[in-house]
């Protein structure tokens, strides 16, 4: 496995994953203030519906009100006597349509209307209370009036009566607090939702009124969520109190199911890549074995062949002299042992790739030495070849792959162009650090057209010349290949009659030689 | 020359045997790794041929070893084509040639000679002392250089070949015995069937007779053995 494609395998399995982890967090983000919005709504919601209980009571407290005040004479005894029976109400006064305090009166006030005088001084000094100085509109008829005073609130109802005067009650505020409270849910209630969180009632002063729920919030913990009453207790509010981490509970849910799926995703994302990875990595093991498979098959090819082939050449230098057809049969066993192994070279070339491995020698030497090799065939077959060498020089070349080329391109005349009397042509010729050689015969020729298909691997011409005659196809493709792989390349020229091949190599010159 | 064949393959290592002792060189055969450096401890062979394939120790390691211990006797590598060995990396262990299976004869006579050829230079240039040039008829032989020349033109010979022409050379004139030539030329181990001379110097009068079937240099003295008319 190289590091470049771990690499590239990384960023392709990384990046996604890094992106889809950025809309996710952003999106969970998205939903969590979603959901921290949604539920403050709720609680807000709640509030609200408490802070309606609470506005019943009142405006429940204001009928009676109403009611009571309504047919009261607007004198000291009658005030004085509705305040004793009506409940709730601690002090009662009355203004006349001048705005004149005539209850509670200013000369024979007991001590609890001393008191309630102390109490609303400054409310009776500015008569527009009970007036709304408004633009036309009418003034309203009835109303509530709160204050602070005492350390807490105090409340206040009055109503015009039909002569424009006022009319009006103090209302005791515990009792109505009371009241409140009794229509409010109990101190620990059993409610799903309310277990981690405490609505406390809170006056103005901050002080607890009324407060319900399970949770103890910490000495200055913020709530959550703060609703002011309605008036007339505006001054009053409702907070809703939970514990830091009871949201994050929702929230983590939200997250874990995001974080499950990018879990997810991730370890499909690796495993993909690791699926790709181990595939490479098993076609590199394949492709490893099947060279392997090749090196060892190779070896035990070429062993035998090897004794066969210098057995039959001892026995032909042992029977040289011999006038028996025994010279030639050995020729013959020679000369295939020769053709296998070629054979087997083209095989295992075809089967994996070659390197170039250069070594110096000299090109015609080297090319006059396949030549030898092959003559005894051609001789045979009463072909003759003849060499025009121009390239003597020495040379870079891999001669293991000249070799092969050359031996390819004689065996196909052999095969092919195999008639009594063919000539058989090799030229060399050096330029630069580039060698010709052109293996010329006056055969049959290759059929017009098909000069480039010839090179085809397995691609083989069907005529009376070649069907019947053996042969995989294989040898050109690897004979061009092998001729690229040497910086050259193997052509057929055009020609009238018979085939010449023109092989082209790059032979540089021997490092270290000046000339 | 002695020379040490490493094979583990008896046909080859058995034919690999004939060749080099006809070609004339005292020959030493090991079958695996270890018996191809027992064997050199032994007996120092001028130079070494080497299969890479072999169980006990492969080539590589033989040729490593060897060339550890300092020695730079020349070694030959004996290979299946290319995939087996990276001539680089035989060069680099610190071979001096390859012959790739399957090998021809002619193959491997040639590489042998221009080992022995190169043997026989590097004595030269430390000064010690190698065969001198001889002449015999028309023939000048340099037994270094494995090469007789006459008119300008290039007679490759065999060790064997040379010291046959060297006998006749410093014997003008006189018959010598079969058992003569076979002692003088192959050496008292030796027990070469008698064909073997017969061959040989049929082989030699081919190479240095201008008309092998009538030849002048080497006669045959029917029933005694051969002579150099001189």
């Amino acid at each position: 496995m190289n590091a470049k494609l771990a690499a590239a395998v990384i960023a392709i399995a990384v990046l996604p994953i890094a992106a889809i982890a950025w809309l996710g967090v952003r999106s969970a983000e998205h939903e969590q203030k979603l959901m921290g919005h949604r539920f403050d709504a709720l609680i807000q919601d709640r509030l609200s519906d408490i802070d309606g209980t609470i506005r019943k009571v009142v405006d429940g407290r204001k009928t009676e009100l109403k009611k009571s005040l309504s047919g009261v004479e607007r004198d000291t005894e009658s005030l004085r006597e509705a305040a004793r029976n009506t409940p709730y109400v601690n002090q009662t006064f009355a203004l006349d349509a001048e705005g004149t305090l005539v209850h509670p009166p200013d000369n024979s006030r007991n001590q609890d209307e001393e008191r309630f005088m102390e109490r609303t001084r400054m409310l009776f000094e500015s008569k527009e209370r009970f007036y709304y100085p408004g633009e036309g509109t009418a003034a309203p008829d009835h109303g509530w009036h709160s204050w602070y005073w005492g350390g807490g609130l105090n409340l206040l109802f009055w109503q015009r009566t039909e002569d424009g005067g006022i009319v009006g009650a103090e209302v005791t505020r515990m009792a109505l607090v009371a009241e409140i409270i009794g229509e409010l849910p109990a101190s620990d209630p059993v409610e799903a939702g309310m277990k981690e969180a405490r609505i406390v009632l809170e006056s103005g002063s901050g002080y607890p009124v009324y407060s319900f729920g399970v949770f103890s919030p910490e000495e200055d913990a913020a709530p959550r969520v703060t609703l002011p009453l309605s008036p007339p207790l505006g001054a009053w509010r409702l907070k809703y109190y939970d514990a830091p981490g009871s949201l994050a509970a929702v929230e983590g849910t939200t997250s874990t199911v995001v974080w499950f799926s990018l879990g997810g995703l991730v370890i499909a994302v690796v495993a993909l890549a690791l699926f790709v990875l181990s595939e490479h990595g098993r076609d590199r093991r394949e492709a490893l074995k099947r060279v392997t498979f090749v090196n060892q098959v190779s070896h035990e090819l070429k062993t035998p062949l090897t004794s066969i082939r210098m057995y039959a050449e001892l026995l032909l230098e042992e029977i040289e002299d011999d006038e028996t057809r025994a010279p030639k049969y050995l020729g013959v066993i020679v000369s295939e042992s020769q053709r296998l192994s070629r054979l087997i070279g083209n095989v295992l070339t075809f089967s994996r790739g070659q390197r170039l491995r250069a070594s110096v020698c000299g090109m015609d030497e080297e090319i006059g030495r396949v030549i030898d090799l092959h003559r005894p065939a051609f001789e045979d077959q009463e072909m003759s070849i003849r060499f025009k060498g121009d390239a003597a020089a020495t040379v870079e070349v891999d001669t293991d792959m000249l070799d092969q080329i050359l031996g390819n391109l004689f065996s196909n005349v052999e095969k092919y162009a195999a008639k009594k009397g063919t000539a058989v042509e090799v030229r060399s010729r050096l330029d630069g650090d580039e060698t010709e050689i052109t293996v010329e015969d006056d055969g049959p020729g290759i059929p017009r057209g098909l000069q480039e298909k010839i090179f085809e691997p397995f691609y083989r011409i069907s005529n009376d010349v070649t069907d019947g005659v053996s042969g995989t196809g294989i040898g050109l493709a690897i004979s061009r290949d092998l001729a690229r792989l040497h910086g050259g390349d193997l052509h057929l020229e055009e020609r009238s009659n018979g085939a010449k091949f023109v092989l082209v190599l790059k032979t540089p010159k021997p490092q270290g030689e000046t000339k | 020359m002695k020379v040490l064949i490493a094979e583990d393959d008896r046909n080859i290592r058995q034919g690999l045997f004939d060749i080099l002792e006809a070609e004339g060189y005292e020959v030493v055969e090991a079958g695996d790794g270890e018996e191809a450096l027992a064997a050199f401890e032994r007996e120092s062979p001028d130079f070494i041929c080497l299969d890479i394939m072999m169980p006990k120790k492969s080539g590589y390691d033989v040729c490593r070893e060897i060339r550890g211990s300092g020695a730079s006797v020349p070694i030959v590598f004996l290979s299946a084509k290319s995939e087996e060995i990276d001539k680089v990396v035989g060069l680099e262990l610190g071979a001096d040639d390859f012959i790739s299976k399957p090998f021809g004869v002619k193959e491997v006579v040639a590489r042998i000679r221009a080992v022995t050829r190169r043997y026989y230079a590097a004595k030269e240039q430390k000064g010690e002392p190698t065969d001198e040039v001889f002449t015999i008829g028309d023939l000048e032989v340099y037994p270094t250089k494995l090469r007789a020349v006459r008119d300008g033109a290039d007679i490759e010979l065999s060790l064997r070949e040379i010291r046959l022409l060297k006998l006749f050379a410093e014997n003008p004139g006189i018959v010598l015995s079969r058992d003569k030539v076979l002692d003088e030329c192959w050496g008292q181990k030796y027990f070469p069937a008698s064909r073997t001379l017969d061959q040989h110097i049929s082989r030699l009068r081919k190479r240095v007779e201008h008309d092998s079937k009538n030849p002048v240099f080497i006669k045959t003295v029917h029933g005694v053995g051969y002579r150099y008319e001189g």
